[in-house]
């Protein structure tokens, strides 16, 4: 391999630019430094560091000169002058550099922020061929009680229907998730793994899954699997590929392939993948066919040509055929839709029982729009800032006229001006995003690596950008200043009206400092919604207690005698109750359906919570009618059941004391043709055990030990560690060898509002930015005005007018400002707040209050900007001001 | 002596050169500096520092000396001149001078 290279467009650059004289000795100093970094700190800091340095060498001392240099031309010789003229107004005017520059770095990080991380979203299962004939199937689900939902899970029978019946289906293949995991043991080791799926060969190809040893194969007599490459290793270690045998429970699997791990960027985390027959090798026939069952994840590909609207166009009668009538009984019906596979990642937000890997495609238009305001803020300051200076250099622009400036000179003057801000605030963006990288990572849940990001393409993007917005900010300041009439300065022009051609009465600058504080107080207000509902997220009362509860799942150790188990947890202090379920809050919860005889003929869908009798007790759920389950009745066992309140109300009981008493039928999983026939002894108070993003829906409680799938343990607070410590020694009683799994059932409501977390911090950073930047922006406003009007303001003083007069002269027109950006602010957020609320079912409401305090903020922050600047023009002395006369 | 001025840190470059003696060059000079005292001034700052010492007449510097690592590019290298080597001294002298004016920092 070649010794690694500088960046050859920095490398080029620096010729460009240097001086003949310097250019060997530097360059030489250059490559040295260089060739050191490469071998001690790698290449990549190693061409990092050599932009530095080079970006170090850009001064005029190293620079080729104009007068000696004859490949220069006038254009060339004057932009080394504007160069010149811009660096020295940027030093003589500090504080307007500083926060145009500061401003400008705000706004130019954010954004690349941003859009690292929106690209990265947008990359998502880049490694899928032929991706644009590829969909997969998700159903909209119409209840009866009017409730809509997207649910990933399809019928089984879609895709052997859809085969033999649509000929436009190339290939077309199901994923069974493998629910609570499997446990391996490998000669002594124990491995508790969680992402797998039962998958058909066809799902496979079309997902693109690379078999790199051996062969998907169903031809084993047992069990056969397939594992990713990294588990592989994980399993046995660095060995060859042989057949490998592991145990499950009682069975011996072969592994009879390996699969290359599936990309970063990809929608599946599978690690293990078993045949799929053998995941539904219990499942009847008849149940395979069944247009209810909505369990399997179903990916199609389309032969080429097909569009996803044609098929579905065939497929929605088809299908309304044949399972409207069955799903109808028991409450609902289904749409199929199709979304292309490069959408799932993103565009699946809302779906219920998916296992995909999803981002929200709101966040990122929200998010991406913020970094836009914030840089658009910053533009807009660096643009009032630029024509409040207007004034100041009439004479150097007239200056330059006379001694023969065209405007189009002049006009590329300050836009060479502007790019000069621009390009130094990327460069400090740029330091800054070198340091941030690794919280940023952290945040993100990403890996960002300095090679992707600093590529050559990339960097010349970045400053290819730079210079556009330079332009962009600089094209309106320079315009306005190379209107100046030479003649006017002659006269001694005293004050200065745009000639844009806007109506002489609007002050420009000031229209774009209403944008901007449009923009802030827009950010303002929904900052402050996302946080409160994030709150409200986190804060709600569930209806039951979920601090201090621990999940742990049930092996058949722990099964064998459900009271024993109990006592044994019991005996250690700290536990408070034990319980046994089958459909823990914020787990996944069994959908099913009841009958209630006595009223309708069909089956009423509910969530079927098996229970036992401690379980009510244990979550702190509230009974708001009839009783709790109690171990003294024997028939409690057998025939009672315990509705939740929504039941009540979508089955039509009345109210919760005409409910109890109500018979009630279940058709006994498992068991063709059994019902459990009882009546409804208890309603508890709704408890939310979805995401708050969901509605409350209907649950029937009921005992059932056979189906236990976990133990609840409700434990004190204080002494966490200890706690888990201890519980762990005593299931280490019952199995010394099985993985301790266990997980707490608020942290598992907590993963259901990450997303929102994140949008909340994200947000509240974007919007300090944004204050922060306007708010620099109107002070630099301000106090330019209040300069520029000293001369006024002593006069008046001179002539009576006392400091609080002045005081509300100077400060009066930013407070209509203010107010009238509020009103139009309001709507605009309100909009937005709102299209965003509408993902919750549950969700704060959009008072007064929440605007009340906007007010309040935007003022204290106008007083607290503007105030002072005004007050200290208010009360300077008049005779200072006027001495010069 | 308006223009031959020195800095602080020109006066530390010209040092450094003189200690260097005939191996003074951009990264010798920079190692150097960090090294003695800590401080890792960027090339730019390096150069720019070097070359008003040149026009100064403090120094002199003539390329040579190329070497892989430098792919062929001949190093500068600095010499103090009789000018620089008096400046330094006539600077050494006025501190030394001032120094012992402080009375408890002569005693100490």
């Amino acid at each position: 391999m070649n010794a690694p290279n500088p960046p050859r467009l920095a490398e080029g650059f620096f010729r460009w630019f240097c001086h003949q004289a310097h250019l060997e000795g530097l360059e030489g100093d250059l490559y040295e430094l260089f060739a050191e970094r490469v071998r001690q700190q790698g290449r990549l800091k190693a061409r990092f560091f050599y932009i530095l340095d080079m970006v170090t060498l850009l001064r005029s001392t190293v620079a080729k000169p104009l007068k000696f240099s004859r490949t220069n031309n006038t254009t060339m010789g004057m932009i080394s002058n504007y160069w010149k003229t811009a660096y020295r107004t940027g030093l003589k005017r500090k504080g307007f550099s500083g926060i145009n520059i500061f401003g400008l770095t705000l706004g130019i990080t954010s954004v690349i922020f941003i859009l690292m991380f929106v690209t990265d979203e947008l990359r998502y299962d880049e490694h899928i061929t032929n991706a644009e004939n590829k969909y997969r199937f998700f159903n909209h689900s119409y209840s009866d009680d009017g409730d809509v939902k997207e649910i990933a899970l399809v019928p089984p029978v879609f895709a052997s229907n859809f085969e033999e019946n649509f000929p436009q289906i190339e290939k077309i293949g199901r994923l069974l998730y493998d629910y609570g995991g499997t446990i391996f043991t490998i000669g002594d080791q124990v491995f508790s793994e969680k992402d797998g799926v039962f998958a058909e060969e066809s799902a496979m190809d079309i997902l693109n899954f690379e078999i790199i040893a051996g062969a998907y194969s169903t031809e084993s007599d047992g069990f056969s699997m397939l594992l990713s490459e990294t588990t592989f290793k994980k399993f046995f270690g660095d060995v060859p590929f042989d057949n490998q045998v592991v145990g499950i429970g009682r069975f011996s699997v072969q592994v009879t392939g390996i699969f290359k791990d599936l990309p970063v960027r990809s929608h599946l985390d599978i690690d293990y993948i078993f045949p799929f027959k053998y995941g539904v090798r219990n499942v009847s026939e008849e149940r395979m066919n069944s247009w209810r069952w909505q369990q399997f994840y179903t990916y199609v590909e389309l032969k080429e040509g097909v569009s996803a609207e044609d098929i579905l166009g065939q497929i929605r009668p088809h299908v309304e055929e044949l399972s409207r009538p069955i799903t109808t009984q028991i409450g609902f019906y289904y749409i199929p839709q199709l979304q292309k596979i490069r959408d799932v990642h993103l565009h699946s937000a809302g779906f219920e029982w998916d296992i995909a890997i999803r981002g929200n495609y709101q966040s990122i238009l929200f998010l991406s729009i913020a970094a836009g305001i914030i840089l658009l803020i910053a533009c807009l300051n660096f643009i009032n800032l630029t024509t409040a200076q207007a004034l100041k250099r009439a004479k150097e622009v007239c200056v330059r006229k006379f001694v023969g400036a065209k405007r189009g000179q002049l006009l590329l003057q300050y836009g060479v001006e502007a790019t000069m801000f621009t390009v130094l605030s990327g460069m400090i963006s740029l330091t800054i995003l070198v340091l941030l990288l690794p919280q940023f990572n952290n945040f993100s849940g990403k890996n960002f690596l300095m090679v992707e990001l600093f590529t050559v393409t990339n960097i010349s993007l970045f400053f290819l950008g730079l210079i556009l917005l330079g332009l962009a900010a600089g094209a309106y300041p320079a315009l306005l200043i190379t209107s100046f009439k030479p003649i006017m300065i002659l006269r001694g022009i005293t004050s200065f009206k745009g000639s844009s051609g806007l109506p002489v009465k609007i002050d420009p600058r000031q229209i774009m400092v209403g944008a901007q504080y449009i923009l802030s107080i827009g950010l303002i207000i929904l900052s402050l919604i996302i946080q409160r509902q994030y709150n409200y997220l986190q804060n709600r009362d569930m209806g039951f207690s979920k601090e201090n509860l621990m999940v742990i799942p049930l092996s058949s150790a722990l099964r064998n005698d459900f009271e024993s188990t109990r006592q044994k947890f019991s005996e250690y202090s700290n536990v408070k109750d034990v319980a046994f379920c089958y459909g823990v809050p914020g787990g996944i919860v069994a959908g099913d359906g009841a009958f209630i005889p006595d009223r309708t003929e069909t089956e009423q869908g509910a969530n079927m919570f098996l229970v036992d009798n401690n379980y009510l007790q244990t979550m702190e759920m509230r009974i708001v009618a009839g009783r709790g389950f109690d171990a003294e009745r024997e028939t409690d066992a057998t025939e009672a059941f315990i509705l939740n309140e929504t039941a009540v109300r979508n089955f039509g009981l009345g109210s919760p004391e005409e409910a109890i008493g109500e018979r009630m039928h279940w058709p006994i999983w498992g068991e063709d043709d059994s019902l459990k026939i009882g009546q409804v002894i208890g309603v508890v108070q709704d408890f939310n055990f979805k995401s708050l993003h969901n509605a409350m829906t209907s649950v029937v409680m009921h005992i059932g030990p056979r189906y236990f799938s976990s133990m609840i343990i409700r434990t004190g607070s204080g002494n966490l560690p200890e706690t888990i410590a201890n519980i762990e020694k005593v299931y280490r009683e019952f199995e010394p060898t099985r993985p301790f799994d266990y997980e707490f059932v608020d942290q598992s409501f907590k993963k259901f509002y990450e997303s929102e977390q994140k949008l909340s911090t994200l947000f509240s950073i974007f919007t300090a930015l944004a204050i922060i930047t306007a708010a620099i922006g109107l002070f630099g406003l301000v106090s330019f005005n209040v300069v520029s009007r000293a001369k006024e303001i002593s006069i008046r003083k001179v002539l009576g007018a006392g400091t609080n007069t002045i005081f509300r002269i100077l400060v009066t027109r930013y407070f209509v400002m203010v107010l009238i950006c509020l009103a139009m602010a309001a709507p605009l957020a309100y909009y937005f707040a709102n299209e965003w609320l509408a993902n919750f079912a549950y969700r704060i409401d959009l008072g007064a209050r929440i605007f009340l305090e906007v007010i309040i903020i935007t003022i204290v922050l106008t007083v607290l900007t503007v105030g002072f600047q005004a007050l200290k023009g208010a009360i300077a002395n008049p005779s200072e001001k006027l001495r010069s006369e | 002596m308006k223009g031959t001025h020195l800095g602080e840190f020109e006066e530390l470059v010209l040092l450094t050169v003189g200690i260097l003696q005939k191996d003074a060059y951009g990264i010798t000079i920079k190692a150097d500096i960090k090294q003695r005292i800590g401080r890792n001034p960027s090339i730019g700052a390096l150069h720019s520092a070097l070359t008003r010492l040149e026009n100064k007449g403090f120094l002199t510097s003539n390329l040579e000396g190329a070497t892989e690592d430098r792919r062929g590019r001949r190093k500068r290298f600095y010499t103090l001149t009789k000018g620089g080597a008096a400046a330094l001294k006539q600077i050494y002298e006025v501190r030394k001078e001032m120094i012992e004016m402080i009375p408890n920092l002569a005693t100490s």
